[in-house]
């Protein structure tokens, strides 16, 4: 229980710091648009990086600037998605390209990530530079995903590939840089396998959510994925069983014309166990996570660390 | 004249000015096809992913046992003629043929030494007996030169 306030107190001041973020750019931008920048949502990252940090034995100050940088970058990279998908709603609310407009959308990603870049200026010699590379790892996972819109020629691999760039690169970056930062010895608990890791879970979770969770609850639209031609882990598992295929494939084209189409491919990926084959898949790298997290060096934050990737991949929001 | 036709006439006389009276036209070409065009290079990211799989191969590891992984900075990408090693620090590129792209493969998906020969024999033909000890010959290479570590 300590442990849990210390880590809302953390998150408080994640929070606080974004918000003080968001107060620089306003007398510039204006207060609405300036909340766009530092909105918070689930806030995983900001949670990976307190705990991970904490396990790590970084400074508390420094995990939460490590923080803010991802979720900062990460609200860069959800704004200019946005734009790429044409989506209404972000966490619950009209998203800011279709209120104002794809170009102010993009601009205020611009804003959200060089606030990403300023936040980690002092934190390491090598974050800023670090952080760049990773931003391009998520630029280039995304332009891979929009060119292979309409294929129906994707693998497990080649999904867990685009999901370690799109998702994985922040979550590598947070976990490097505070793996420099941590005056204790943990390379046996390889911080960069498990940073990836722990992206390509969270993403896995997110795409069997695109079809299971409500409106209400998901905060965006049903199946947005397959509304944009995209084929994610559930349905490359239908896709690599031929008995499942052709039957996945005519759902999955009727998209678009069939209002009823993605609640009926939500239930044939359901009946067909493919979901669950995804979910397994889920348990299986949540399982690797927390192997390796094990070998972190603050006993006492390893568990909660643990628990928080347990959670992850059960979560249901 | 368009500006394909200054150019040739730049290369011939060594002045790229279009000559006294002669204006510069838009070019008419025939127009890409947007659909087209998306399809093509649909077709070349899908190679490119495929490619590009081995970057989450380690997380795909059972319960991150996985004995040998790639050095940190070294990046791994398979190509039509098997794969390449890439030091990112020195930027130093070193070639593979398609057996020894699928050791690497093998490696980064959680193969420890001695499951590594009969996770190969169960891909590759091997009439001469040698694929094991070749494949072990190769992973002590790539340690020595740091590219693989424990």
């Amino acid at each position: 229980m300590q442990t849990l306030a210390r880590l809302e107190e953390s998150l408080e001041r994640v929070r606080a710091g974004m918000e003080a973020r968001a107060a620089r750019v306003s007398g510039r931008v204006g207060s609405e648009l300036a909340d766009f920048v530092s909105r918070p949502g689930k806030m995983l990252r900001a949670r990976f990086a307190i705990q991970f940090g904490a396990a790590l034995g970084v400074e508390p100050s420094q995990a939460q600037t490590t923080a803010r940088a991802m979720e900062l970058a990460h609200n860069a990279s959800l704004l200019h998605d946005d734009c790429v998908d044409e989506a209404g709603l972000r966490r619950g609310r009209p998203t800011p390209n279709s209120v104002f407009g794809p170009s102010v959308a993009l601009l205020l990603g611009d804003v959200a990530f060089t606030q990403a870049l300023e936040e980690v200026l002092d934190l390491h010699p090598k974050a800023a530079e670090r952080l760049v590379a990773a931003a391009r790892e998520m630029a280039i996972g995304e332009l891979q995903e929009e060119f292979l819109r309409g294929s129906l020629e994707v693998t497990v691999e080649s999904y867990m590939g685009i999901a370690s760039r799109k998702t994985g690169a922040l979550f590598e970056w947070g976990a490097m840089t505070l793996s420099a930062l941590s005056p204790l010895e943990h390379a046996a608990a390889d911080p960069q396998k498990l940073g990836l890791s722990v992206g390509i879970l969270l993403q896995i979770v997110d795409d069997i959510h695109d079809f299971t969770l409500k409106d209400s609850v998901a905060g965006k639209e049903r199946a947005k994925d397959a509304r944009c031609g995209r084929v994610t882990l559930p349905g490359v598992f239908a896709l690599s069983d031929p008995a499942q295929r052709p039957r996945f494939v005519e759902l999955w084209r009727s998209i678009g014309k069939d209002p009823r189409a993605p609640a009926k491919l939500t239930r044939f990926l359901e009946d067909s166990g493919a979901m669950d084959r995804a979910r397994e898949r889920c348990r299986e790298v949540a399982l690797s996570v927390v192997t390796l997290a094990r070998r972190l060096p603050v006993r006492s934050e390893v568990r909660e660390f643990a628990d928080f990737v347990s959670a992850m991949a059960a979560r249901e929001f | 004249m368009g500006y394909s036709d200054l150019i040739r006439l730049g290369w011939r006389t060594g002045k790229f000015l279009a000559p006294a009276g002669e204006r510069l036209t838009r070019e008419r070409g025939p127009r890409p096809d947007p659909e087209e065009r998306r399809g093509l290079i649909r077709g070349e990211m899908e190679e490119i992913v495929r490619r590009e799989a081995a970057d989450a191969l380690g997380c795909l590891a059972p319960r991150g046992e996985a004995t040998m992984k790639l050095a940190p900075f070294v990046k791994f990408r398979e190509e039509k003629f098997g794969a390449v090693l890439f030091e990112t620090r020195s930027e130093k590129v070193f070639t593979l043929n398609p057996t020894a792209a699928g050791v690497v493969r093998e490696v980064l998906a959680g193969a420890s030494e001695k499951e590594l020969g009969e996770r190969l024999l169960a891909r590759y033909a091997d009439p001469a007996g040698k694929l094991q000890g070749e494949a072990l010959t190769l992973v002590r290479q790539l340690k020595d030169k740091g590219l693989l570590t424990d």
